[in-house]
């Protein structure tokens, strides 16, 4: 089983903020930058499917020469190797993001890496636009399911599960597919000291892809206003409890 | 040329070290609280730490050395991380970043392994060396004793050659997990006369293991941190075999100074992380308190505490990482390890100090960590040469 994981860096806002005076980006200086969580799941899961069923696995991603800091930490984890498709830093939509991926997956297959797997997170943590997977798969031509949060192989099928109000979904799809995987499918692992150590060992191959015409434009950023918090204190003491069951049942959790 | 870079090793590792603390350590924070707030639920009668926290103590330490974190500092040939001088303080600047909390078994300190234990024999560091790195047992250093404190060359404990094996008499006290050692490091005279004569040699360290015949440890001593850490070793005609000696006989001691600016270090990056914990944690009290209508974030007072205190611990850690990077140039640090464990040390306290002021009452509870900070800071200006001895170190190399 060859599995290939798509990922992005993604600043890691925390709690708090700011934008660039343009308006047109987060300001990031102070930042820290991660992986969009969905995918830290989706490496996660590439590395337990080699775990068990042999193969290999590989991570890209799309963005400037930075962002192999993400693909390291993904090698360290256990990925076999990286792919950059390395970019000036400026924002590609995905529309432009998905098709290079598509040239990039179709290059690496005619140098003899048959990938059976494209895992992507379900959205990025920044600009969540629930798009490049579902855009790379329809490229490809191959099946493609969302949102899931448990895979297995039968038959070389995979049986995908997606959560659902009181229960889930079960999807089969034939083999090679797209999936794009929610949190909670598993829990990541840490990366262990001496997979720090062998990551630098490892290959990443860097593709400059020719940036296509733009054709969604992102005008400005704007932040929402902070929420504060109320607290309200409904009585004291058992004299409390009527105007607790009053609320509760306006809230509509009773 | 210095590159005040961080090597993408180096974050790596930090990284690593935050998820693991972040997701696999503070919610255990979380569930111990007791034993971390209150020393009458975390020590039983005799001062000893009760099992139920030493259990989760041994919890983080083993899953950190699973992840290899443990013992990043030993050599990568008998399963450490072999990382240089300046990886080892920022990791242990990322770890005490976290505050006084279940964190700080994360690395490994006196109870783990250190360089000095790289001279023993091959089987002797299978069965020794490599369960220590492994987390699967602990040690203790045993060097002070009643009469030699910061005067090293005063020592009483004597171990006499008899046959294929040495008998050890004497007493060592305040020995950091003495009492939950497998085995004691302990540092005997084995040569009087030389080491009357030149202080350093004829001062030969053994291994003692916990069952030994003649050795017990004695009373637990209750303390300012009461962490049931500290106990006394007793031997009485304690029966060692040749084969525990550590390195050559009659230069432990003198080998054992090689490694002095280590530990000194180690005390400085504990301190300045912690210094960045006490930072954050009177930033985030100062603008939620309010006193006359307004936060207290707002009074010059409390401002220029805050702002002397930043500035103080970048001046810190900036000796720390030159002091950090120059061991890594293979240079000798004698003067530079002094200067930033007194710094590092002192500054903490002072910032603690304000970090009590500035939560006022709070400040003191037992409910928020800032106290335990507070007297933790108090022992680190003591532990590994006290101020005055390090300064007599800087005093030495002015040539005075
Ligand atoms: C929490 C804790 C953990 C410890 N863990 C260990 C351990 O694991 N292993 C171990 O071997 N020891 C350990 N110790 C002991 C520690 O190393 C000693 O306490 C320290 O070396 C100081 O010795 P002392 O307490 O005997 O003080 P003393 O040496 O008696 O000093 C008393 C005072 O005199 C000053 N002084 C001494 N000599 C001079 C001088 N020449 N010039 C100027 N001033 C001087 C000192 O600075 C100090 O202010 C621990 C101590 C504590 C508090």
């Amino acid at each position: 089983m060859n599995t290939l994981v798509c990922i992005k860096r993604v600043p890691d806002t925390g709690a708090r903020f700011a934008l660039t005076s343009d308006g047109q980006d987060i300001d990031s200086r102070n930042l820290e930058f991660t992986i969009s969580p969905h995918e830290e799941c989706a490496v996660e899961e590439a590395i337990r499917i080699q775990e068990k069923q042999g193969g290999s696995t590989a991570v890209l991603t799309l963005g400037p020469e930075v962002a192999s800091e993400q693909i390291r930490e993904s090698l360290a984890k256990g990925i076999d190797r990286g792919v950059l498709l390395e970019t000036d830093g400026s924002e590609w939509d995905p529309q432009a993001t998905s098709q290079a991926i598509v040239n990039a997956v179709q290059s690496i297959q005619k140098t003899g890496t048959k990938y059976d797997l494209v895992l992507f997170g379900n959205e990025s943590a920044d600009s969540g636009d629930y798009q490049v997977g579902v855009r790379v798969a329809a490229a490809l031509d191959w099946p493609c399911i969302t949102g899931i949060k448990s895979i297995e192989f039968q038959n070389n099928q995979v049986v995908a599960k997606r959560e659902a109000p009181g229960g889930w979904e079960l999807f089969r799809l034939t083999l090679p597919a797209v999936v794009t995987v929610k949190e909670g499918i598993n829990v990541p692992r840490h990366p262990s000291l001496r997979g720090i150590m062998t990551a630098k060992k490892k290959e990443i191959e860097r593709i400059k892809p020719a940036k296509p015409e733009l054709k969604l434009l992102k005008q400005n950023l704007r932040k929402p206003q902070e929420k504060s918090g109320e607290i309200q204190i409904l009585g004291h003491g058992i004299e409390a409890v009527p105007a607790i069951v009053a609320k509760l049942k306006e809230l509509g959790v009773i | 040329m210095t590159d005040f870079n961080r090597s993408e090793e180096h974050q790596m590792i930090v990284k690593g070290l935050r998820s693991f603390i972040e997701k696999d350590v503070l919610p255990l924070d979380e569930e111990n609280k007791k034993y971390l707030e209150d020393e009458r639920a975390r020590l039983n009668e005799d001062g000893s730490l009760v099992p139920e926290f030493k259990r989760v103590i041994q919890q983080v330490r083993r899953s950190s050395a699973k992840l290899g974190y443990y013992a990043m500092h030993m050599p990568a040939e008998i399963g450490g991380g072999a990382i240089n001088r300046v990886g080892i303080a920022l990791a242990y600047k990322e770890v005490f970043r976290y505050g006084p909390g279940l964190n700080v078994f994360t690395l490994s300190g006196a109870e783990g392994p250190s360089p000095m234990l790289l001279q023993l024999s091959q089987p002797q560091q299978e069965k020794f060396l490599k369960p220590l790195i492994r987390g699967e047992i602990s040690t203790c250093f045993g060097l002070t004793e009643p009469e030699a404190g910061s005067d090293i060359k005063n020592l009483k404990t004597k171990a006499e050659r008899k046959g294929d094996s040495y008998v050890l008499n004497g007493m060592k006290t305040f020995i950091s997990n003495a009492a939950d050692a497998d085995f004691a490091q302990v540092f005997a005279v084995t040569d009087p006369k030389t080491y009357k004569e030149q202080g350093y040699m004829g001062v030969t360290a053994f291994i003692v293991e916990r069952d030994r015949p003649g050795f017990q440890v004695g009373k637990i001593t209750r303390s300012i941190i009461d962490d049931g850490g500290q106990a006394e070793l007793i031997f009485e005609n304690c029966r060692v075999p040749a084969e525990n000696v550590i390195g050559q006989e009659g230069t432990g001691f003198y080998t054992a100074m090689g490694w002095l600016g280590i530990g000194r270090l180690n005390i400085a990056s504990m301190s300045i992380g912690l210094a960045h914990y006490l930072i954050e944690r009177c930033v985030e009290y100062a603008t939620q308190r309010t006193a006359f209508g307004k936060p207290i974030s707002k009074y010059q007072h409390i401002r220029g505490m805050l702002a002397e205190s930043a500035a103080e611990l970048y001046a810190a850690e900036q000796m720390l990482l030159h002091a950090a990077w120059k061991m890594d140039q293979g240079d000798s640090i004698i003067q530079e390890s002094s200067m930033v464990k007194w710094y590092a040390t002192n500054m903490l306290f002072r910032l603690a100090d304000r970090a009590v002021q500035i939560h006022g009452a709070m400040g003191l509870m037992k409910e928020l960590p800032i106290e335990r900070v507070f007297r933790t800071a108090r022992v680190l200006r003591i532990v590994e040469g006290t101020d005055e001895i390090q300064k007599e170190t800087i005093a030495k190399s002015l040539g005075l």
